[in-house]
């Protein structure tokens, strides 16, 4: 599968020396789900701002289906469809109004637009809600909306930024579930943001962790937790009986540590491994005080590439983050 | 030509979009009655007979009521034209404006849609005013006829045209609420009281007579008045009808283009 997006050391500086994007480059391959994770003020949005030709870039390449989106910003419009992270429908509309509205704006053939709007609104459930005025409808139904307003033009990309900001956990997974749905039938390219690790690596096929306007590193879910150094098995036995030997015979480990009265094996296949194990257990007869299998966390993986944890992230001040927002903020005003 | 068809289908969904908010917003359409009710109701009954005894000072007599009618006709476009640029606000920040950005829609068409929405509320508004007027004693004209009453509805989409372009572009490049309706408030006052809008100007000291006499409302209102309540009350007697209307068709157009090309700017920063 060729590239769909190709993103060439993409820059933008706000305000001189805010530099909200820091030199960005990545390709996203066709029919893939990719992800951009990192803390709020990271530039992911600015970021997806210029993908989508809303925000011109100070310097580099965005090529998307092959045009330029500068050159062709019509062009590269119609290919793509975008989820904005705010609530953006109209409210004084009812649901059903604001889908007609979308097909209008990309002319999507009368015809097509009726029978396409209503399956969109049975995929999301808000067919029974489709008359009502969005300004009745909940935060979850509004995001709902939001999704099948972005799907009305079967774009060849969609765009969603921040698909579940701000919504409760089953929302969220209703969402998540909408997503990989559309992504299987129409084998469409999704590009999405998200600060969730959980999001990101439950939806994603590929993810770019993003920070201060770089990129840091880009994998699969499994890459880049392996890029850890695999699972970890500890081992804890009572009377403190010698078992390095046994357990070095056991294939698959990569190394074995003696720490605190624990063994502790690093693998890259922690499942098969811990199966060895617990045989040459039974074999040996040897009485076990604690064993736990760990295996690395979306979290840990944020932890060593950024240096910090994306969970308490969100209550720390961030200096370099609140300047890029309010640089951003003030523009759009 | 096929691309034509999509931006007047585009336009279109715009332009009924921003005419589904105001026909369900019975509140919206109820202050914007009331309005020239109270001005009726306050104004006109309370400077009713200084204006008559000010008039009989320059040797003219006048029916300041049906003057103040078709005086806030006029008016009416002009407020519903200011109330464009706030609408263009909350689109942008709502990140309604966002959404369209993002959509094979070209430029211009946003801004058009604003435009002509607001001279079909203008039209409909002064239809009502107009009926509202006959009940505080409106008297037309002998004679108007059918084309009369054509030319007056046209004026007033003039008025809008040209009003409305210059507030949503005004709304699209300040982008701020406060400082737009800061500038509102600052142009508010003089157009509707530096023209013959209000007040006869024959009673205008020189120099207000020099400003009014290139405010485009005064000739709005001229005109207006020509088709609707007489040649007697007009404010700039040594022009024809024609020279009105097609000053007033100027206008719109200039600043109708201006307009949209200020807003595209504005659009695109």
């Amino acid at each position: 599968m060729g590239n769909i997006i190709e993103v060439r050391d993409l820059k933008k500086i706000f305000d001189k020396d805010i530099r909200a994007v820091d030199g960005v480059s990545f390709d996203v391959k066709e029919g893939e789900i990719f992800g951009f994770l990192g803390p709020n003020g990271a530039g992911k949005s600015t970021t997806i701002s210029m993908i989508t030709t809303l925000l011109t870039h100070t310097s580099g390449h965005i090529t998307i289906d092959g045009k330029d989106v500068v050159k062709s910003a019509t062009q590269v419009r119609k290919t793509i469809g975008l989820v904005p992270q705010a609530l953006t429908a109209d409210d004084q509309l009812s649901g059903r109004e604001n889908m007609q509205l979308q097909a209008d704006l990309y002319d999507v053939p009368k015809d097509v637009a009726k029978e396409r709007i209503e399956e969109l609104l049975s995929i999301v459930k808000l067919q029974e809600s489709a008359d009502r005025r969005v300004d009745t409808y909940s935060g979850g139904m509004r995001k709902r909306l939001e999704l099948a307003e972005g799907l009305v033009h079967h774009p060849k990309i969609l765009f969603l930024d921040e698909p579940t900001l701000g919504l409760d956990i089953q929302t969220r997974e209703i969402i998540w579930e909408y997503i990989t749905d559309i992504k299987k039938q129409s084998g469409m390219t999704v590009f999405l943001t998200t600060h969730y690790l959980e999001e990101a690596e439950s939806l994603c096929d590929r993810i770019a962790i993003i920070d201060r306007g770089k990129i840091i590193v880009i994998g699969t879910p499994d890459e880049l937790k392996a890029s850890l150094g695999g699972d970890l098995i500890e081992i804890e036995v009572h009377d403190s009986q010698e078992c390095k030997t046994s357990l070095e015979s056991i294939p698959g480990i990569d190394n074995i540590e003696y720490k605190d009265g624990k063994y502790i094996l690093r693998t890259p296949n922690g499942d098969e491994v811990m199966e060895s194990v617990l045989n040459k257990i039974a074999e040996e007869r040897w009485k076990i005080k604690y064993i736990s299998l760990q295996k690395p966390s979306m979290n840990q993986v944020f932890l060593k590439y950024t240096g910090k944890s994306l969970r308490d992230d969100t209550t720390k001040t961030d200096k370099f983050a609140a300047r890029a927002a309010i640089a951003q903020n003030r523009r759009r005003r | 030509m096929s691309e034509l068809r999509t931006y007047a289908r585009q336009t279109f969904a715009l332009t009924g979009r921003e005419l589904k908010h105001w026909y369900r917003s019975k509140m919206q359409i109820f202050m914007a009655l009331i309005q020239p009710i109270i001005w009726l109701g306050l104004f006109g009954f309370a400077m009713n007979g200084f204006i008559n005894s000010a008039m009989e000072q320059v040797g003219q007599e006048i029916d300041y009521m049906s003057f103040l009618i078709i005086g806030l006709v006029i008016i009416t476009a002009l407020t519903t034209s200011m109330n464009a640029g706030m609408s263009v606000i909350w689109d942008r920040r709502f990140g309604f404006l966002e959404k369209l950005k993002a959509a094979p829609v070209p430029r211009g068409v946003i801004p058009l849609s604003k435009v002509l929405s607001t001279t079909i509320k203008a039209i409909v508004q002064s239809l009502l005013i107009l009926v509202i007027g006959l009940a505080f004693g409106l008297k037309f004209v002998a004679g108007f006829n059918v084309l009369d009453f054509t030319i007056l509805i046209l004026i007033v989409a003039m008025v809008a045209l040209t009003f409305s372009s210059i507030f949503v572009a005004l709304g699209l490049v300040i982008k701020n609420q406060d400082v737009l309706m800061g500038v509102n408030m600052l142009l508010n006052l003089p157009l509707m009281f530096a023209s013959g809008v209000l007040f006869p100007t024959a009673s205008f000291p020189e120099a207000l007579k020099v400003i009014a006499n290139v405010n485009p409302l005064t000739y709005a209102a001229d005109a207006a008045r020509r088709v609707s309540v007489g040649d007697v009350m007009i404010s700039i007697p040594n022009i024809s009808l024609g020279m009105d209307l097609l000053l007033l068709f100027i206008v719109a157009i200039t600043i109708t283009a201006l307009g949209m090309f200020f807003a595209r700017r504005g659009l695109r920063a």
